[in-house]
């Protein structure tokens, strides 16, 4: 007959071994609830940083929004204790082609330029820019190689165009050709507006912009945005000098017997954009305010929580 | 005699059956203890992860519709009615002159009018949804189905939602109303509420979520844009250019005025049908008019749409 053993040493291993394999379990379930605790946590900090970020954005666009402060105020810069804070900018809406001042103009070499500037054919960019006129003009005669209703209704909108202005860049998209125009230059957006009071404000334009209105090297017109920008060489301090349209096109040395260029120029824009990014953490919001007569009697022309790339 | 030899050692310090049926028992009670809590793991991150989208999409609603409030241009025309007094509270919140507002997804799409509607469901909740108009929706009294104008696009935003309701503030009459007596109406359609609470409650046993939307004052496009082409035209004629397009007003003949279309009558009063309405207001725009000859605005069956102000 066979004998249980009653060695010792066996049951101390069997023991031994369970422990194990509760230890391991109750180490998992541990593992797990922290795991799932820390994520939590962390998407409860998100949003709390979030609601922050976007207080703090706000905060820099009632400052910046505030006439008695200039543009190179330190007070439009703040970090908190808490590693929060918020970084705000007062710039010219003018800086910009406004889109409709262009098209009232009917001035579409200037489309045309800007558009084969991006890598869009001639021929293209001629559609393109007479779409955009038919687009905003009151009458349904159709420009050389535009698009009015018989087109847009042949695509399925019977309200297009909508012969006004643009009320806001994203209307531009719905324009025949626009598509190619965003293949071509995916941020093609930082260089219109809808909002500024006329031509390119030559104080606050870089030089790019300045060189397609005047049709100039871009190397001249660095010298021009070198002269603006100050002894500092940068932009929006107290030292910049400011230039009119006019010394701009004399300094350029610039023929312009039919006014044409100087049409497209502008100088001390009264509507501008402030743009404002609040931080809280690792979470950014960014609010723009587009005012006109900030200094006077100021009006929102346009505000909108923007994603920051 | 011959003496057995003793059975082999170490065949006696085997295990017994009794041994043997008692380590499955207790590997089998282990095992099902690790799989409940592996499975009871994986329930709770299943679980965790349906909240946080469920977290996420009301995040985005609520995103959208800030958004949405935030960037709503200067001449947009926004109503709010009550269509039922008891529970479930039903609304209807229409935007006009909006016609880029509603784009999602990188699909540009231009509606004449868009609305936000509750739809009761079955289990006495309603669903939110989103619906664009090609017409203008509120020129009339009568509501877009008995006109017979039917969306061309409804999108269900949220559903079965338990509770889901509106309330305005007019900035004018801050400090005369009371925090919790905002009407529940809007029908001033040449002006917009200043505030706009969202009360919302998700799911049965779920708290009311309160979420309050700023609709900043802006200026009207138009008038901006009227300004801008008086400069365009100066610029033009400086430079001994032509007709500048768009002249002579702007928009097709036969649209209703600007701020006006909206000819139902209440006014700020607002409250629930069968409650304390509004009386008078500003409402009431004159008919289309304009110069003869122009288009007829509005319309359906294949009829061309009026484009947007």
């Amino acid at each position: 007959m066979m004998r249980i053993s009653n060695n010792p040493s066996l049951k101390r291993g069997a023991t031994l071994i369970a422990v194990f394999w509760i230890m391991a379990v109750m180490g998992l379930a541990l593992v797990a609830t922290v795991k799932i605790s820390r994520y939590q946590s962390e998407v409860a900090g998100s949003q709390i940083n979030g609601i922050e970020a976007r207080q703090y954005a706000e905060m820099g666009i009632n400052l910046a929004a505030n006439p008695a402060v200039e543009e190179w105020d330190p007070i439009l810069r703040q970090n908190f204790e808490n590693g929060a804070g918020f970084e705000a900018k007062i710039l010219s809406e003018g800086g910009r082609f406004n889109i409709n001042f262009i098209l009232f103009q009917e001035d579409k070499k200037l489309l045309r330029d800007i558009f084969q500037k991006w890598g869009i054919d001639f021929d293209v960019a001629s559609e393109i820019a007479d779409a955009l006129v038919d687009w905003i003009d009151s009458d349904d005669d159709v420009n050389l190689n535009g698009a009015e209703f018989d087109y847009y209704e042949g695509q399925g909108f019977y309200n297009r165009p909508f012969n006004r202005p643009f009320y806001g860049l994203d209307e531009m998209r719905l324009v025949r050709g626009m598509n190619l125009v965003e293949s071509a230059n995916p941020r093609w957006r930082d260089w219109f507006t809808v909002w500024s009071s006329g031509g390119l404000d030559v104080q606050e334009a870089p030089a790019e912009f300045i060189a397609m209105a005047t049709e100039s090297n871009i190397e001249e017109t660095i010298g021009i945005v070198e002269i603006v920008d100050g002894a500092d060489a940068i932009r929006n301090t107290e030292d910049d000098q400011p230039l009119s349209a006019d010394q701009v096109i004399t300094n350029l040395g610039i023929d312009d017997p039919t006014g044409v260029i100087r049409g497209r120029l502008n100088s001390g824009d009264q509507v501008n954009r402030i743009e404002s990014v609040g931080f809280a953490g690792s979470v950014r919001r960014k609010v723009v305010l587009i005012i006109s007569n900030r200094s006077r009697n100021p009006s929102i022309l346009d505000r909108k929580e923007v994603v920051i790339q | 005699m011959k003496q057995t030899e003793p059975p082999n050692c170490s065949l006696t310090k085997g295990f017994t059956l009794f041994e043997l049926v008692l380590a499955l028992g207790i590997a089998g009670m282990v095992l099902t203890s690790i799989f409940k809590i592996a499975d009871g793991a994986v329930r709770s991150t299943s679980t965790m992860v349906d909240m946080q989208n469920e977290d996420i999409s009301r995040d985005a609603f609520f995103s959208f519709l800030r958004n949405h409030f935030d960037s709503l241009p200067g001449n947009a025309v926004l109503n709010l009615v009550s269509t039922s007094s008891s529970e479930p509270f039903l609304s209807e919140m229409t935007f006009q002159n909006t016609p880029v507002s509603f784009n999602w997804g990188g699909v540009p799409i231009a509606a004449e009018a868009t609305r936000l509607i509750t739809v009761p469901t079955v289990t006495n909740g309603v669903d939110i949804v989103l619906e664009y108009f090609d017409d203008p929706i509120l020129d009339s009294d009568e509501g877009p189905a008995e006109r017979g104008i039917e969306p061309i696009a409804s999108i269900i935003l949220l559903r079965d939602v338990r509770l889901f309701e509106w309330s305005v503030l007019d900035g004018r009459e801050y400090n005369s109303t009371e925090r919790d007596e905002w009407p529940y109406e809007w029908e001033q359609n040449n002006r917009r509420p200043t505030y706009v609470e969202l009360k919302v409650r998700f799911e049965n046993g779920d708290r009311e979520i309160k979420r309050l939307f700023w609709i900043p004052t802006k200026q009207n496009p138009r008038t901006s844009m009227s300004a801008l082409q008086n400069s365009a035209r100066n610029s033009r004629q400086g430079a001994g250019g032509g007709r500048p397009p768009g002249g002579g007003g702007q928009g097709r003949p036969g649209r209703p005025p600007e701020g006006g279309g909206g000819a139902r009558p209440g006014g700020p009063g607002g409250g629930r049908p069968g409650g304390a309405g509004g009386a008078g207001g500003a409402g009431g725009g004159r008919p289309g008019g304009g110069a003869a000859g122009g288009r007829p605005s509005g319309g359906t069956g294949g009829g061309r749409g009026a484009p947007p102000r």
